[in-house]
């Protein structure tokens, strides 16, 4: 009966930790998506209104608790309190709010980059740049939705099937 | 003093910390701070030219662009192509650096060497000397043109004088094309214009003043620096549409308005008076009035 209850509680710890991986992939399309919903905000506002960065901070940047719209709000109050460059402030807060995200590399690169143009240039190029960093938003996107589809149950199974083997040879 | 204050609080700390330290009769008389790149704070009024001991470095000069602009280049581009930018209160700030040129226009100030930061006043009763002009005998107002070089008063001026018509129950609009006359901020303006007062803001005046026109039925509309061929036509509109205009130009003389852009406009007779003000006595001194 004991070894039943070993064998059980190994495969649920097991099963437990391919869901775990499989979660992992998950949070990363949410993550990915809500910062590409910020970035779709800012775009918009920016391209209707024209407005400065700082009044579409304190507008926007309030009205969302996640991650992104935490970024753009603690940029917002750095660049205010400390009247320091825009990539300075926006890689750091970055690095800061992202820090043990499940995102890849290339996903850091894209949320790192507004902070290279963000109010630096003409409207035409900041429109530009937002359209490239739109691109390859989605083509994150998808590749993460992808990864999720194969390889989310994939890990489920693995996990329990692993458990349950392991649990066979040793218990 | 508060906007002296306000303003401050917009510079890097290693020239505000120098700012903010001054006493109060330094401040309530200060009308310009001039801020330029390897040389001491210099802040200048009609009676005084005082420097501070700091001395503005390039990038102080740029942080503080930044900060003035929200950092947002894209919002404030047009202004900066023309060499400077209005801010919340309607503060003119003059940009001095290397222009960058496409089509043989600028379109940028790079480089920044130099900025004035020009406070924007209010002097309630500035106008009264001019008042009677104003308004014909029927009550309805009566198209003006102010010229004076620059520094003479005349956005105060004009200022005073939608307040003072508005408070004489004529309905007035304001065209305000660079926000230096209302200053609107949040919606409202940060000056007081009277209680008939509406604001365009932002709007280019020949676009401006025809929709003033169609949607605020004004009695008179008020704006700043006529100058371009655009500009008279908007003119025209006021003049078939049986609505005054109150405007401004650059200039000295009568000579100096034959040689302007809006000569044909002069030679219609469609300004009942020409003001001519000077600095003889302090900004806003009438030198002449000339009825049209």
């Amino acid at each position: 009966m004991v070894k039943g209850l070993l064998i059980i509680c190994f495969v649920a710890a097991c099963g437990l930790l391919g869901s775990v991986k499989a979660w992992e992939l998950k949070e990363r399309i949410v993550l990915l998506e809500d910062f590409q919903k910020m970035i779709l905000l800012l775009k918009g506002k920016m391209n209707y209104l024209r407005e400065p960065i700082t009044t579409m901070i304190d507008a926007e940047a309030k009205k969302d608790n996640s991650r992104a719209f935490n970024l753009l709000d603690e940029a917002g109050t750095a660049l205010r309190e400390k009247n320091a460059e825009m990539d300075r402030i926006w890689v750091q807060k970055a690095s800061e709010i992202y820090k043990g995200a499940y995102l890849t590399e290339d996903d850091m690169e894209l949320i790192i980059y507004p902070g290279k143009f963000l109010g630096q240039t003409d409207w035409e190029n900041q429109q530009a740049r937002f359209d490239f960093l739109e691109k390859r938003l989605q083509q994150q996107i998808d590749s993460a939705r992808q990864d999720y589809r194969v390889k989310g149950p994939l890990y489920r199974k693995i996990g329990f099937f692993a458990g349950g083997l392991v649990s066979i040879i040793f218990i | 003093m508060d906007t002296f204050r306000e303003i401050l609080s917009r510079l890097p700390l290693s020239v505000r910390q120098e700012l903010e330290v001054l006493p109060d009769y330094v401040v309530s008389e200060t009308e310009e701070i001039r801020l330029r790149c390897g040389q001491h704070i210099r802040l200048q009024s009609k009676n005084m030219d005082r420097i501070v001991s700091h001395i503005v470095t390039a990038e102080e000069l740029v942080k503080t662009l930044n900060s003035l602009i929200k950092y947002s280049y894209y919002a404030y581009e047009e202004d900066l192509a023309k060499g400077f930018v209005t801010i919340e209160g309607g503060h003119r700030v003059g940009i001095c650096g290397k222009a960058v040129v496409k089509n043989g226009q600028t379109v940028l100030i790079k480089e920044i060497s130099s900025m004035n930061i020009r406070f924007a006043k209010e002097i309630k009763g500035c106008s009264d000397k001019i008042a009677p002009y104003l308004v014909g005998g029927d009550g309805k107002p009566k198209s003006t043109l102010i010229v004076s070089p620059p520094g003479c008063g005349k956005t105060t001026m004009l200022r005073d004088i939608a307040r003072s018509l508005s408070s004489r129950m004529i309905k007035v609009a304001v065209c305000d094309e660079r926000s230096e006359i209302a200053g609107m901020y949040n919606s409202k303006p940060s000056f007081d214009l009277g209680p008939r007062t509406d604001v365009l803001d932002g709007s280019p005046k020949a676009q401006g003043i025809q929709m003033l026109i169609r949607s605020m039925s004004p009695g008179v509309i008020i704006t700043d620096e006529i100058g371009k061929k655009e500009d008279l036509e908007a003119a025209r509109q006021c003049l078939s549409s049986g609505v005054a205009l109150i405007t401004s130009i650059h200039g000295s003389s009568s000579e100096s308005l034959k040689k302007s852009e809006i000569k044909p406009l002069l030679d219609t007779g469609f300004f009942k008076n020409i003001i001519f003000l000077s600095k003889e006595y302090g900004p806003g001194t009438v030198a002449e009035v000339v009825n049209g």
